[in-house]
């Protein structure tokens, strides 16, 4: 990470020019320096939701190296959803470079979860059994979902970066509902969306931290009010057909995925990197 | 056991009464003297112009949520015959979310005082229509491909809001929340109708500049594509925010 003044200098000369070199998409998607050069805003958003990428981007092309333990039949998959993380990786890069943005070295990785073998082993057949593969892949993108949706308020000042950002979010919504749905065809026990906290995720205990705070039953209606009054969820459903209180407060927490705080992204993410 | 008989009779009642075009107009034209109100008449056909600010993206994504549970709601009344056990415990899912969505924006619209009674009332009024061509819901495969289309319109529609809301407090968030969640939903739809098209072309764009972005719609965009569903009710947003 550059020092705040190298940042700072970077950015103002830099974002001048931004705007012609990049592609169309991305015109009007650079980081001003007047944000830029705070921490917490705009460019650490891009910069952790960056890290996010590269982590998925870097699983899949390890997994999808033969000779590989993902079955052939959904090989074709897990190679487009790692070409549409390559292509976030690169329009991540290219913006936070264009803004004049210095992007870190890439982290190597360890998806075990031993740290280089020097703490105990999380998944530690995750190249070798597809069925713990394909349960870090879920974990992963759910954890990618959330990542972003928490940094997504930091980009409200840039509406050409939001509207990048929010297309890119859409689609890891996309990777998690169908790496569930390839768990379930397997025999596992989960749905396209999180409900509750999906018993601390498909490893338990070292998926825990993905899926805590999910098991929301309300959710914040009013903006101006303190101390803050929360709505419940289940009361909004209807009254007929009966449903089981199970299935109400499923239903609640199903409905809306819930934000990582920077602080709790990289925890997760320091799981996996040596 | 049909998950649909969600909305009350009074509700039904009211969605009859204001579908006929000529009566909704005129109840639009009553609103014009209240002012500030986040709905007005659009002037000579019959119709709904949106708010502008919040509460107007707001009320669009409220009809947004209107339009899928109403899809959900006659799609489950009676299930076609070829639905799964599977299919269906996910259509019921789905359905309950899109209800809690839905009723959580007239949360919002009540608990802040955003959208007055009136205008709650006459967003609720407008009566989606789903034509057998577009949404066959005798057939399994009509049913998803209906939702299919549903919910990836909601997911470019909601992608579009997000530079255009003001609110980081309550707004923005619960949009967001939304988006990750009817993602999900469109990628399950589209790997019901067609496995491992999660994330297809053309709903992600595979090449050129924009490759590996969802769709996008403005406000104007989606409103187009509902108004083919609003029986002959025009729905407009010119006052909506564009930047």
């Amino acid at each position: 990470m550059p020092q705040p003044t190298e940042r700072r200098t970077a950015l103002a000369q830099l974002a001048r020019t931004a705007a012609v070199a990049l592609p169309a998409v991305l015109a009007g998607a650079v980081v001003t320096p007047a944000t830029a050069q705070r921490s917490g805003t705009l460019l650490d958003a891009l910069l952790l939701i960056l890290r996010v990428e590269w982590l998925q981007e870097a699983f899949y092309s390890r997994l999808l190296t033969a000779p590989t333990v993902v079955p052939a039949a959904i090989q074709p998959d897990l190679a487009l959803i790692r070409a549409q993380q390559q292509q976030h990786v690169a329009l991540l890069e290219n913006v936070i470079s264009t803004s004049g943005g210095v992007l870190p070295t890439r982290p190597t990785y360890d998806f075990t979860g031993s740290h280089g073998q020097t703490t105990p082993s999380l998944f530690p057949d995750v190249f070798t059994s597809a069925d713990t593969a394909l349960a870090v892949a879920q974990v992963l993108e759910d954890f990618s979902v959330r990542a972003y949706q928490g940094q997504l308020a930091s980009l409200m000042s840039n509406n050409d970066l939001m509207d990048l950002v929010v297309r890119m979010y859409a689609v890891e919504g996309r990777h998690a509902a169908h790496l569930r749905r390839l768990r379930q065809q397997r025999g596992a026990s989960v749905k396209p969306w999180i409900s509750g906290t999906d018993g601390d995720g498909p490893i338990p205990p070292a998926t825990a931290p993905i899926y805590a705070g999910e098991g929301q039953l309300e959710q914040l209606a009013t903006v101006s009010v303190y101390p803050p009054v929360k709505t419940s969820l289940v009361a909004l459903l209807p009254t007929l057909p009966v449903l089981t209180d199970a299935e109400q407060k499923a239903a609640a927490t199903e409905a809306y995925d819930e934000p990582l705080t920077t602080a709790e992204a990289q925890r997760i993410m320091a799981l996996f990197v040596i | 056991m049909p998950e649909a008989s969600s909305l009350s009779t009074a509700a039904l009642s009211r969605r009859t009464f204001l579908g006929s075009a000529g009566v909704l107009t005129a109840t639009a034209m009553l609103l014009t003297a209240c002012g500030d109100d986040p709905v007005k008449p659009a002037t000579g056909t019959p119709g709904l112009e949106l708010g502008s600010g919040d509460a107007g993206l707001l009320s669009y994504v409220f009809l947004l949520k209107r339009f899928a549970t109403g899809f959900y709601q006659a799609a489950l009344t009676t299930p076609a015959a070829d639905l799964t056990a599977a299919d269906l415990a996910i259509l019921r899912d789905v359905n309950r979310h899109e209800i809690i969505h839905r009723e959580m924006l007239v949360q919002v619209f009540q608990k802040n005082s955003l959208v007055d009674a009136p205008t709650i009332g006459l967003l609720q009024g407008v009566a989606f229509t789903y034509p057998t061509a577009t949404f066959t819901i005798t057939t399994r495969q009509g049913v998803l491909a209906g939702a299919r289309l549903i919910e990836d319109l909601s997911v470019a529609a909601l992608a579009g809001t997000a530079k255009l809301v003001t609110s980081s407090v309550v707004y923005f968030p619960l949009l967001m929340k939304m988006l990750a969640v009817d993602s999900r939903h469109a990628a399950t739809m589209r790997d019901l109708v067609q496995p491992g098209s999660f994330a297809g072309p053309d709903a992600v764009a595979s090449t050129g500049s924009q490759a590996g972005l969802n769709q996008i719609l403005t406000p104007a965009a989606a409103l187009t594509e509902l108004n083919k569903y609003t029986n002959g009710v025009i729905l407009t947003g010119n006052s909506l925010p564009t930047t």
